[in-house]
């Protein structure tokens, strides 16, 4: 205890308990490293997530453009502007963009910005692995466009079906591109479900037990156990067909016994749950904004997390309707028409109950609820076009055709891009601390509501009046040439729509007023922190009190003190109920995730080429895991206290 | 409706009862479209006439009870609708499944290829099967077993006036079946994406009477008669010394080749090129001239003929009617 | 519930949410074991994936049965049975050392844990040894035609596990060696817990490929 300084020999120092001392001394802990390096070492989950962010949404506008040259090639019947071989690139790469570069990782990122803050957290669970994740998924994204550029781009459909991708009929490199894509944003994608599950179950706030997680959280746990289990399949499917052309395989060879159905079956398999991994997060984003903008808790709470749930389950028992038009038992068949249309009743659920929420709320349309509602418009739409297809007769006359376009884009746009661009209204206040133009944003958000419907409901009409899909072209007297047109200035309006979103991130960026920590008055805890949120999130790891975290209590949030403010440490809690269990010290920025991903692009790349890249891969991640698992130095002041195991608390 | 060429346009009756079950989903769907929007609508007129009136967001357990009750009546409500859907695809599929007890029925085989279909009718008397290429004729009233196979990667056997499609997948063998009640004269589309001209990969259907289609049948079975006349002589010649020979068969002469696709009486086709094309001279001549130019990526290489040549060739051609 | 909510929206834009401290957790464990540890779960989540690609493997075998006649296909021979019989012994024996240093972690014994753990290791690498005369027993190149491929590509989608395991063991022997803070030890025993993981899921592996084309 030392002795009291004569006040004249001491300066005035701050207030070592004050916040802003706090702040200071966290901050300097959680901060990342400056410049380049900084950036390149950093496992802060928020700047990792909004650099995937971007980089999902930047694939997103080159798909988009891919997507504007088809069709403007469209819009006229033997149209000359883009010939078949470019058609099948742009097509293949639109779609495999689309659903691997930027529907999946940019929901995921989504989840890794906020379900930490949401929870009361203070990052993922593995900040490192969440850092490799993201090196890996670019690497992924760069290997399929320098495809694209170099005109080596994949060009059998992003479902690549066999034989047409095979070694037979697919010459070159392109099939092959795409299947190590495949396997990039798998691994990407397995790492950051893990990471959100594992945060969710491990690190809440106290309090915060399962029956007070918010819907948004929910919403992407279910969709990461859905990744955990679809995502093999298609890795499994894409390494098979590498395999079948690299070192002669016969997986997919009928001559040899293979299968061209076996492709079908494992592809769609992924591929069917795939599109409610892309959903189930939009549903998360809405019953986020539909709470706070009706400025009530979400109506029947459990029945929307059941249905959740039950969507999870459900959409891994549909796959076979993509393929009622092969030679498969009719019985067979139409036990998945039965479990399509029961999928509808668990969606069914959640949106009647976002309705009664609105209904007796107290709503305000601002930008974001406007998306919600053009939400409920268009993916409703695209869910009663999907019962057509469910149903096998009728499905045979309209599956493959343009109907199948029309069908996936009013689901995709409708399902989850509608909410995400409200999310992004909604949230961008707390990225940034600065609001977008409302001006601006319902501009923008009527744009798009005309565009997808001028853009897609011609497509329906389209696949009922015959036309198939996947052409680059059609003959003129089939008369499909008007509602082409159509298409092609609806796909015009999208892209002003697009471009007025994009000048109002930049405006708002450059000079939007400034947000304050709740701008809309939200009940989650992302609201209680300032906007944008510090490097550590909570000064004190808040304590929850019920299932709106902010309008539970008034005034200031209980908390716990206790966490070290030298090192990062985080609090785990108990699964069920979160209860405090643990502290558990995080590590430091370091460049060992990204040389791990460079080891993977290394092996994957290369044995796009010759087999030996995968051994010398192998060798490299094992040099980078042995660095990544190696013990760091001990810190200073390092006191473990140990729990023997036989303590039964979880 | 008729919307010619759609799937409403129906000519037999699988694709009729589809057509049925199909308009029954959409009307049933639309319905339950609108009854969305107006509960959405009336949701968002309440809650702002809430708000003009200065209350609060209602929470009360007397509006949570009525609201659970409502959604519970719509949960209900979309169950049976669906249990409808599901009965009526049922019935529906139960409906069009191949007859068995059909009479007569015909069987064609069909072969896909890049980017060419090849149908191989498969007469009780095997020495009157016959093969051709792009041009599917069928007699009214009469069923029809389809046998569908591919030569190379799956592609997609679709008449949409007729019935759903069914895929051609190496190393399977897969059925369906059709019928024209009507006489009628169709294009049809390849209907899974097999490559760089998944797109002009057509055939003609020509349904008519028994009598014309058997007409037409032993026309076809015919071989090539030879060519008369010092022109056609000379076309006859450059279509077996040069590349023709080598994909294409002509029954009578020495071209045997089903690389491509077989032209003994190819005068006879609407169109040429997989049914893309109409087949007139000129169009053909600027086939035979350069295919890459009309159908990029078609496997058929360029050929410089010289217009004398060319002019033989046509003439010959011609002649197999 | 919803009035602060609506009230303070109507207020404008509001100022963070003051913490105020109640509880100090300063005194909680830092070291836990078993699944009050994140890499638990984590390892648990690869489990999962893990598991969901040799059940892809293994439903294609199944798949690809149903197009042959015979199994293995004719003028394929059946694989062994000695070799692979002998590596699935060797791999449900190094379990045994496994479970031995588990315990000892549990104990903090750092003796007990390293000894037990180059017998693992050991062991471990002679299973992988045996699993790569195990392609050689297989009696059929992957190319030859689709039983062939589908079965190397079960055999070898387990062998990345094992060789995985076995490079993860050896790793954490080799850290055990030189330190002895406490908190390693749990991690040793999630090694553990996923060499059990590793070793249950290759038995239908086993199965499939070398009893059930001698069953059908």
């Amino acid at each position: 205890m030392s002795a009291q300084p004569q006040p004249a020999e001491r300066a005035v120092e701050p207030d070592p308990n004050s916040p802003a001392s706090l702040h200071a001394r966290l901050e300097q802990v959680w901060r990342n490293g400056p410049g380049l390096w900084g950036w390149l070492t950093s496992v802060n989950h928020k700047s990792i997530a909004l650099r995937s962010i971007i980089t999902a949404f930047t694939f997103f506008g080159i798909a988009g453009i891919e997507a504007a040259l088809m069709r403007v090639q469209l819009a006229r019947p033997e149209n000359s502007f883009i010939g078949p071989d470019l058609y099948n690139q742009l097509f293949t790469t639109h779609g495999s963009a689309m659903m691997f570069l930027f529907a999946v990782p940019m929901v995921q990122s989504v989840a890794l910005y906020f379900v930490p803050i949401m929870i009361g957290t203070r990052n993922v669970a593995f900040p490192r692995l969440n850092a490799f994740g993201y090196w890996t998924y670019l690497i992924g994204g760069v290997l399929l466009f320098s495809g694209l550029f170099t005109n080596t781009g994949p060009d059998q459909g992003w479902f690549s079906y066999v034989p047409l991708a095979g070694p037979g009929f697919s010459p070159g490199k392109r099939v092959d591109i795409w299947a190590q894509m495949i396997t990039f944003t798998e691994i990407a994608a397995i790492v950051a479900a893990i990471e959100v599950i594992v945060t969710v179950f491990k690190q809440r706030a106290p309090g915060m037990s399962l029956n007070r997680v918010p819907p948004f959280v929910w919403a992407m746990v279910v969709m990461s156990f859905m990744v955990l289990v679809a995502m093999p399949y298609v890795a499994t499917a894409s390494a098979m067909l590498a395999m079948d052309r690299l070192i002669a395989t016969q997986f997919f060879n009928y001559t040899e016994g293979g299968d061209a159905l076996l492709w079908q079956h494992l592809f769609w398999f992924f591929g069917h749950p795939e599109v409610y991994i892309i959903f189930i997060p939009g549903l998360g984003m809405v019953s986020a904004i539909v709470a706070t903008f009706s400025r009530r808790p979400v109506f029947g709470y459990t029945a929307v997390v059941l249905s959740l749930v039950a969507i999870g389950f459900l959409s891994f028992g549909l796959w076979v309707h993509h393929m009622f038009a092969t030679p498969l038992p009719q019985t067979g068949e139409s036990f998945f028409t039965a479990a399509s249309a029961m999928i509808a009743i668990p969606t069914g659920v959640t949106i009647f109950c976002w309705i009664a929420t609105i209904w007796s709320g107290r709503p305000r349309f601002d930008t974001p609820m406007l998306y919600v509602i053009g939400f409920i418009a268009l993916f409703t739409i695209g869910g009663l076009s999907g019962l057509l297809l469910a149903s096998v007769p009728v499905d045979l006359q309209i599956t493959d055709t343009d109907f199948l376009p029309g069908h996936i884009h009013y689901v995709l746009l409708g399902g989850m891009v509608f909410p995400l661009f409200g999310a992004l209204h909604y949230w961008f206040p707390k990225v940034t601390g600065r609001m977008m133009s409302e001006r601006l944003g319902k501009v923008s958000f009527w744009l798009l509501f005309v565009g997808v419907n001028v853009t897609f409901f011609p497509q329906l009409l389209l696949g009922i009046a015959g036309m198939p899909r996947r052409v680059y072209t059609y003959l003129a007297d089939t008369g499909w040439g008007g509602l082409n047109l159509t298409s092609s200035i609806g796909a015009g309006l999208i892209a002003l729509g697009i471009l007025l979103l994009v000048v109002n991130i930049a405006r708002s960026l450059a000079a939007g007023p400034a947000a304050g920590a709740d701008p809309w008055g939200g009940e989650t805890l992302e609201w209680a922190i300032s906007s944008p949120a510090p490097d550590y999130n909570f000064a004190y790891i808040p304590i929850v009190h019920g299932r709106s975290a902010l309008w539970a209590d008034t005034g200031d949030l209980d908390a716990v003190a206790g966490l070290r403010e030298d090192r990062r440490e985080v609090l785990q809690t108990t699964m069920l109920d979160a209860v405090p269990d643990s502290r558990h010290e995080h590590p430091d920025p370091t460049i060992v995730p990204l040389l791990t991903a460079l080891a993977v692009g290394v092996g994957l790349i290369w044995g796009i080429f010759d087999p030996i890249g995968f051994d010398v891969g192998a060798v490299l991640m094992f040099i980078a895991l042995a660095a990544w698992g190696w013990p760091q130095k001990t810190k200073p002041n390092s006191h473990e206290i140990v729990e023997v195991p036989n303590d039964r608390r979880r | 409706m008729t919307w010619a060429g759609s799937i409403f346009d129906t000519a037999g009756t699988p694709a009729a009862r589809i057509a049925r079950l199909a308009w029954f989903l959409i009307i049933v769907s639309g319905v339950t479209y609108l009854l969305v929007l107006v509960a959405t609508g009336i949701a968002m007129r309440r809650a702002r006439a809430r708000r003009t009136q200065g209350e609060l967001a209602d929470t009360r357990p007397e509006t949570a009870n009525r609201l659970t009750r409502n959604v519970a009546i719509a949960t209900i409500a979309t169950t049976l609708i669906l249990l409808g859907y599901v009965t009526a695809t049922a019935l529906t599929g139960k409906a069009i499944a191949w007859p068995l007890n059909a009479q007569r029925p015909l069987t064609i085989e069909v072969t896909g290829h890049q980017w060419w279909w090849q149908f191989r009718y498969r007469d009780s008397v095997p020495s009157n099967w016959l093969t051709t290429s792009n041009e599917l004729h069928i007699p009214v009233g009469r069923p029809v077993r389809v046998i569908l196979l591919s030569n190379d990667v799956i592609h997609s056997f679709w008449i949409p006036e007729l019935h759903g499609k069914q895929d051609l997948i190496p190393g399977h063998r897969n059925t369906t079946w059709i019928q024209a009640d009507r006489p009628g004269v169709w294009k049809a589309h390849c209907a899974e994406f097999c490559g760089h001209q998944h797109a002009k990969m057509l055939f003609d259907v020509v349904a008519e009477s028994p009598a014309k289609f058997d007409q037409w049948y032993i026309r076809q079975l015919a071989s090539a008669l030879p060519p008369t006349d010092s022109a056609t002589k000379r076309g006859h010649d450059v279509f077996v010394q040069r590349t023709c020979i080598m994909c294409h068969s002509i029954n009578g002469t020495e071209a045997g080749s089903n690389v491509g696709p077989e032209l003994t009486h190819i005068a006879s086709r609407p169109s040429i090129a997989a049914g893309s094309l109409p087949n007139t001279r000129v169009n053909l001549a600027r086939w035979i001239l350069n295919p890459q130019l009309i159908k990029p990526g078609v496997r058929m290489p360029p050929n410089a003929l010289s217009p004398a040549d060319m002019n033989a060739l046509l003439d010959y051609l011609e002649t197999l009617k | 519930m919803t009035v602060v909510g609506d009230i303070s929206a109507e207020a404008g834009r509001q100022a963070e949410r003051p913490l105020r401290p109640v509880v100090n957790v300063s005194d909680l464990p830092s070291v836990v074991y078993g699944s009050r540890v994140v890499t638990w779960w984590g390892t648990v989540g690869f489990m999962a994936a893990e598991a969901a690609t040799l059940s892809a493997c293994v439903a294609s075998y199944y798949y690809v049965l149903r197009n042959f006649e015979s199994w293995p296909p004719l003028r394929t021979a059946l694989p062994d049975l000695f070799i692979p019989t002998i590596s699935l012994i060797v791999l449900i024996l190094a379990l045994v050392p496994t479970y031995l240093f588990a315990r000892a972690a549990k104990r903090f014994d750092k003796r007990a844990t390293v000894r037990w753990m180059w017998v693992a290791v050991v062991m471990m690498f002679i299973a992988t040894g045996l699993r790569l005369m195990e392609f050689g027993a297989l009696n059929v190149r992957w190319d030859a035609n689709a039983y062939a491929s589908v079965a190397w590509a079960v055999v070898f989608a387990h062998f990345t596990l094992l060789l995985a395991d076995t490079l993860e063991t050896l790793l954490f022997t080799v850290i055990m060696q030189r330190r002895d803070p406490a908190r390693y030890y749990p991690g040793v025993a999630e090694d553990a817990f996923y060499s059990y993981f590793m070793v249950a899921v290759w038995i239908p592996c086993y199965v499939t490929v070398y009893l059930v084309p001698r069953w059908v």
